[in-house]
């Protein structure tokens, strides 16, 4: 797999006004090969299911009520 | 518990996008899941908005017939439905061969319910199947969910395998081992990564999620690629991916 080169070599040429070509970390580099994809995330506007037959609700500050327990 | 900046409940695709962009991450497939509820009208509009990016699950329940119009995949959790039986959903097969469309099957632990599994997969061998949580990777038989990715058209994807080996915590040593004996059940091109985000991000942060892998010593180069960007891109049908342009935080040099 490889990225856009057109977009690859346009980053690879980014300069920083400061120190000069930008160095990128072994982790920026496989970003820039890899184009990751994630098959397995979440989303939800509000959160209606259910757990054991009794609903989930979200709270606030990243909780929600799973049928009665907080967590 | 999903991070506490998540302060109004809501798990937008904003907040999403924002992460992948700073994560490197190019696209992303949203499943659906019992606990999340029925989210198939806000995954159309989200697939509208960011169509480059995003593939959706719809949401399948007992009650209803499959929905397809407009989305990429239909989610069965298979392990949270009335009957066991997965020959009962034959439905959600016929739909997905008619309409083009992958499944997304999450099956209860160990082999449950692998041998109805394997006789949909073998009846619909046309149709993209990708068995999510690894397999159930912590639980006794896992590898029998596995070895349903023998069949051509099965994959696994690792969505909560940082949630399984939670204990053991990052670098998770002991996924990366069962991603090897994965791999030598059934091929390392049947494999590919998944975050499970945001409820694991209560722990982790995104790019964690995925830089065990890309930075064991156990998988080659081309290990790593297929399993974290190339089988799903064939598998989930990407055509153009987003580059990401990596961007420096405070902490870095």
């Amino acid at each position: 797999m490889t990225s856009d080169p057109d977009l690859k070599s346009l980053v690879s040429s980014l300069q920083s006004p400061v120190s000069g070509p930008i160095s990128f970390s072994l982790y920026e580099k496989a970003v820039l090969d890899l184009t990751l994809i994630d098959a397995h995330v979440h989303l939800w506007k509000k959160q209606n299911g259910t757990v054991g037959g009794r609903p989930v609700r979200s709270l606030t500050g990243g909780r929600s009520d799973f049928g009665g327990e907080v967590r | 518990m999903t991070p506490p900046y998540m302060v109004d409940g809501a798990n937008t695709a904003e907040m999403l996008i924002s992460n992948m962009d700073y994560a490197g991450v190019s696209a992303a497939v949203v499943t659906q899941e019992v606990i999340d509820g029925n989210q198939n009208a806000y995954l159309r509009a989200v697939k509208t908005k960011y169509p480059d990016r995003i593939k959706i699950y719809s949401y399948f329940d007992d009650d209803t017939p499959p929905e397809t119009e407009g989305f990429d995949g239909i989610k069965l959790c298979a392990g949270r439905m009335k009957h066991a039986d997965l020959t009962r959903y034959a439905a959600v097969f016929e739909a997905a061969q008619k309409y083009g469309l992958f499944v997304g099957l999450e099956l209860a632990d160990g082999d449950a319910q692998t041998a109805s599994a394997r006789e949909m997969i073998r009846q619909f061998p046309d149709v993209r199947i990708a068995i999510g949580h690894f397999g159930m990777v912590t639980r006794p038989g896992w590898q029998e969910q596995i070895r349903l990715a023998r069949e051509k058209n099965v994959y696994i994807e690792s969505g909560g395998i940082t949630w399984l080996f939670h204990k053991e915590f990052y670098p998770y040593p002991s996924a990366v081992r069962a991603i090897r004996e994965a791999a030598e059940i059934c091929g390392m091109e049947k494999l590919m990564w998944g975050s499970d985000y945001p409820r694991t991000m209560s722990e982790i942060t995104y790019k964690m999620s995925f830089d065990f892998v890309l930075k064991s010593p156990e998988l080659t180069d081309g290990e790593k690629t297929a399993f974290l960007s190339g089988n799903a891109k064939g598998v989930f049908g990407f055509d153009r991916l987003h580059v990401c342009v990596p961007v420096k935080n405070m902490l870095e040099d």
